[in-house]
């Protein structure tokens, strides 16, 4: 009699778990979980806002997000090489876009409605053979993101010539404010600047599309990557920026920077407009201003270094479900609840035609205004990853150290790229 | 009744052999698969076979070469894209290159003589490259010139020089007598520190203050630049000053005489001025500067590991012997020795990032720990020992739970000291925690990875603190050199293998039994 009750409530059991699996399954039919890997650290706390936008309009896709933050790419490139790509992956345009691309890890969105609203400019970025495999997002320069009480307080106005430059950074040192916050803890921001002063340069006596054709003759090993500009100016301007930093700059990393500018410890910093959102969020009074780093004694020559920031791909090894809820999030993108939200919230700017850019700050109005009349390519998007990982990254911040010489930099960025271009 | 050889091997059956298949699956076949990789040219993400091919290349090339059924196996697969003037290969769930289908395209591609550039066969290119020239520079050991001024640094920078840098560093290195008698007649000592005699340098040598004076003068204006860059290129290269000749080859008002005499004595005072601040900076950035040495990553490797392996074993045992007698608070210290091990290693990386940035620098009153590759090597030992060291502490705890106490007291009834009491007793017996303690920090220290990662995120080689796991890391996810990557990896699990089976063997031999 026992045995019999104990298999009756076993059946029972038994009955009650798979019928109320199968309700479950049956209410989730059409729902899907999709997930998102972002490498913008600064978004973290806003991205929510944009995929709760879409989840509002698309309650049966949920989308998961993770972050990949400065080695973004490595992590993408294991996890492609294991077949596990996110459904959905923020990357940055050019040399990642190619890269997925000519590997067929992306999926090609040239025939996607989204593309038909993106601005021409920002399409070159995106583009690999004639077709387009990312949804380009922002615009983003890099400047000196300078604060405007402390140079009012000083008397100061936003310099426009390096010699400009110079006499404000002595008008701040002599009454004990720091010219710029520091970052060397870390090696990717003195390799962005090394990048944007060699850019800059290069885009000043060449044009933008000059740059694209140095960048094919580094490719073919048959240009030098220190001859084309006036390499000498261009590490005594590191030096000088480098001297000009907080003492304890080999100390800090971003958020450091950050606190120091948004503490108004130091009067600028060296820095893209991902970096403006965090810092009026530590300090909401901040007064800010964005101006292009003036390298050049010759204020026409001094334009933003400013490009295709972040982009959004969809995982070519995706199940055919997941890739249409993922193109699904990327067409809903240029919807006007979205553009307000990236413009917004998280406070970048949008490439799609007739995104109302108004409501934006400060800085990214002189970013958009400076940028009509031209601006510097990213001439890092165009190296072979391990030129700009390494040989870049890595010998600006030796350099730096005081470690390498300009000679010994210059030599790695010529060989690295040699060694590492892929046709 | 079972006989014993169907005992044996049912036994085998149930719980051998689910091992042994675990085992050849998860240890095996990945070890031989990454036998295969160091000798290939694979950078990690290109895919093994190919996405796409030219049409003429895919059909003269590949199909020509194939039978009848080979060819219907790829033409599954591969779909020609006309638009394209490509094959593609599909991915979709139904048809997909995936599992053993994969190892087949590949293997036909390779009958056909198509030879995939992402994935080729270069035998042992990878291990011989690692003991070549063409190895990075920073995997062995370097002896590098660290400059102190660099040539665009402010001369703001150098208005005091401490004593020791001065005298060792930068006055010894000069070799030319005139220049060495400029430099002394510049500075002087003070206390601790050399001063520059600012008289020479009312504005600080500061070029922009001269520039902007010159700029403001109608006759001069823009060309201020193409004349102060003449002076200091005249001071970088120990010419004399002609100002006479600078001015005329530079402005066009002193060419043609029209120059005012009022821009005449700014330029010829600018450029005294620019002139002797280029030349100290020219000095400075020449003779100040001292040698660092980086050990590179073997040398590193070899370093933290030794170093590791030693601190967090001897550490841990005299915390385990003070542990082991009888405390009111032995088990709160117990605690607190073994908490650090709890911690995720980005929360032990972002403690002492805290502490070498903020607390030591108040401390001590020296701003760099993390940042100065002569110490950041030993500080990355101090953090990793300071973590491993509780996990051994209970090894050790536990081995000595096994000395018996009896054989303790008789020894001390018989006048053994504490020392021989520990030298003649407790050591011999505490030899099989010993074996299994340095078993584990030797083979985890060669391996260490998360703790350097965390603490320099991207600048171990800047630092001088990339160990065989980073540098395998950066070869395979950064240079996208998987290859290499896998040949560097599969050395190392030699030398640990080997390192350990030696340790285990001589520490095995030692080991008593009561």
């Amino acid at each position: 009699m026992k045995k019999l009750s104990f298999v009756l409530i076993i059946a029972l059991l038994s009955g009650f778990i798979f019928t109320n699996c199968k309700k479950e399954e049956e209410a989730s039919a059409d729902a899907i979980e999709i997930n998102m890997s972002y490498y913008k650290q600064e978004i973290t706390e806003s991205l929510p806002l944009l995929l709760d936008a879409f989840s509002a309009e698309y309650p049966q896709v949920t989308i998961v997000t993770e972050i990949h933050p400065n080695d973004g790419g490595a992590t993408n490139a294991a996890a492609a090489a294991a077949g596990t790509l996110p459904d959905l992956m923020q990357q940055p345009g050019w040399s990642a876009i190619i890269e997925n691309a000519k590997n067929g890890y992306v999926l090609d969105l040239s025939s996607q409605p989204i593309m038909g609203k993106v601005i021409d400019a920002a399409l070159p970025a995106v583009t690999y053979q004639g077709k387009q495999y990312a949804v380009p997002m922002d615009f983003a320069g890099i400047g000196i993101i300078y604060n405007i009480n402390i140079f009012e307080e000083y008397g100061l106005e936003p310099p426009t010539t390096y010699l400009e430059l110079q006499e404000v950074a002595a008008i701040l040192q002599d009454n004990g404010v720091t010219p710029f916050a520091g970052l060397l803890k870390e090696n990717w921001s003195i390799g962005h600047f090394l990048s944007m002063l060699h850019g800059s340069m290069l885009g000043a006596k060449v044009g933008g599309e000059g740059v694209a054709e140095f960048a094919a003759s580094m490719n073919a090993g048959e240009a030098d990557w220190g001859a084309v500009v006036d390499s000498e100016k261009m590490f005594r301007i590191i030096d000088w920026y480098v001297a000009n930093m907080d003492e304890q700059a080999f100390e800090m990393n971003w958020n450091e920077q950050q606190a120091a500018f948004a503490q108004e410890e130091a009067a600028m910093m060296v820095q893209g407009l991902w970096s403006y959102g965090p810092a009026i969020g530590t300090n909401p009074n901040l007064k800010c201003g964005f101006i292009p780093f003036p390298w050049s004694n010759n204020a026409d020559e001094n334009k933003f270094f400013a490009d295709v920031d972040s982009t959004f791909t969809a995982s070519a090894q995706s199940s055919p479900a997941e890739q249409k809820a993922a193109l699904s999030f990327l067409n809903w993108l240029s919807n006007p609840e979205a553009v307000r939200i990236w413009t917004e919230d998280v406070k970048l700017t949008s490439v799609f035609k007739g995104a109302d850019l108004s409501a934006m700050d400060k800085p990214f109005q002189d970013l958009m205004a400076s940028s009509a009349t031209g601006a510097y390519p990213w001439e890092f998007q165009l190296a072979p990853t391990p030129t700009w990982e390494q040989a870049t990254k890595n010998g600006a911040h030796s350099y730096a150290l005081g470690a390498a010489t300009a000679e010994e930099v210059v030599a790695s960025i010529n060989s690295s790229w040699v060694e590492n271009y892929q046709p | 009744m079972v006989s014993t050889q169907a005992k044996r091997w049912g036994t085998f059956a149930a719980f051998v052999s689910p091992a042994l298949i675990l085992y050849v699956m998860f240890a095996i076949v990945p070890m031989l698969m990454g036998l295969w990789l160091s000798t290939t040219n694979w950078d990690g993400v290109g895919p093994w076979v190919p996405v796409q091919i030219p049409i003429d290349r895919f059909e003269n090339e590949v199909l020509a070469n194939l039978n009848p059924s080979q060819q219907a196996f790829l033409n599954t697969y591969y779909i020609k894209d006309e638009g394209q003037g490509t094959y593609r290969k599909q991915e979709t769930d139904e048809k997909s290159l995936r599992g053993y289908k994969k190892y087949r395209a590949m293997a036909l591609f390779s009958k056909a003589g198509y030879t995939n550039p992402n994935f080729r066969f270069v035998g042992l290119a990878n291990y011989m490259k690692l003991f070549s020239s063409d190895s990075e520079p920073d995997f062995w050991p370097q002896k590098l010139q660290v400059v102190r001024f660099k040539p665009g640094d402010p001369l703001t920078k150098a208005l005091s020089i401490p004593k020791k840098e001065f005298e060792e560093n930068f006055l010894p290195n000069i070799t030319s007598s005139y220049d060495s008698n400029l430099i002394k007649s510049l500075y002087r000592i003070n206390g601790e520190n050399y001063l520059l005699d600012e008289t020479h340098f009312p504005r600080k040598g500061r070029k922009f203050s001269v520039a902007k004076e010159l700029l403001a003068q109608e006759d001069i204006g823009d060309e201020w630049e193409g004349f102060l860059d003449a002076v200091e290129a005249a001071a970088k290269n120990s010419q004399t000053l002609d100002v006479q000749a600078i001015m005329t080859s530079t402005i066009t008002a002193a060419a043609n005489g029209s120059l005012s005499p009022e821009s005449q004595t700014l330029l010829e005072n600018g450029a005294v001025e620019v002139y002797d601040a280029a030349r100290l900076k020219s000095i400075l950035s020449s003779n100040w500067f001292d040698y660092s040495n980086r050990m590179g990553v073997l040398l590193f490797t070899a370093f933290f590991s030794i170093s590791n392996v030693i601190a967090v074993n001897v550490l841990a045992l005299l915390i385990a012997l003070a542990l082991d007698r009888k405390l009111k608070t032995q088990n709160v210290l117990r605690s607190v020795f073994f908490i650090p091990n709890v911690l995720s290693m980005i929360v032990v990386a972002f403690i002492w990032q805290l502490v070498f940035s903020h607390v030591f620098p108040l401390i001590t009153g020296t701003s760099r720990w993390l940042s100065n590759p002569d110490v950041a090597p030993a500080l990355t030992v101090t953090v990793a020992t300071w973590q491993a060291m509780g996990y051994y502490m209970i090894i050790y705890l536990a081995g000595l739970q096994n000395v018996p106490q009896d054989i303790l007291e008789s020894a001390a009834i018989d006048g053994a000291g504490g020392i021989k009491r520990f030298t003649g007793i407790i050591l011999p017996m505490l030899v099989p925690a010993i074996t299994i303690a340095l078993f584990l920090s030797i083979s985890g220290s060669l391996k260490t990875f998360d703790i350097i990662f965390a603490l320099y995120p991207s600048t171990t080689s800047t630092m001088g603190v990339e160990n065989l796991t980073i540098n395998i890391y950066r070869d395979a996810f950064v240079d996208r050199q998987a290859g290499l990557a896998t040949a560097k990896a599969i050395l190392l699990m030699l030398v640990i293998g080997t390192i350990t089976g030696l340790q285990v063997r001589a520490t095995k031999k030692r080991e008593v039994e009561l």
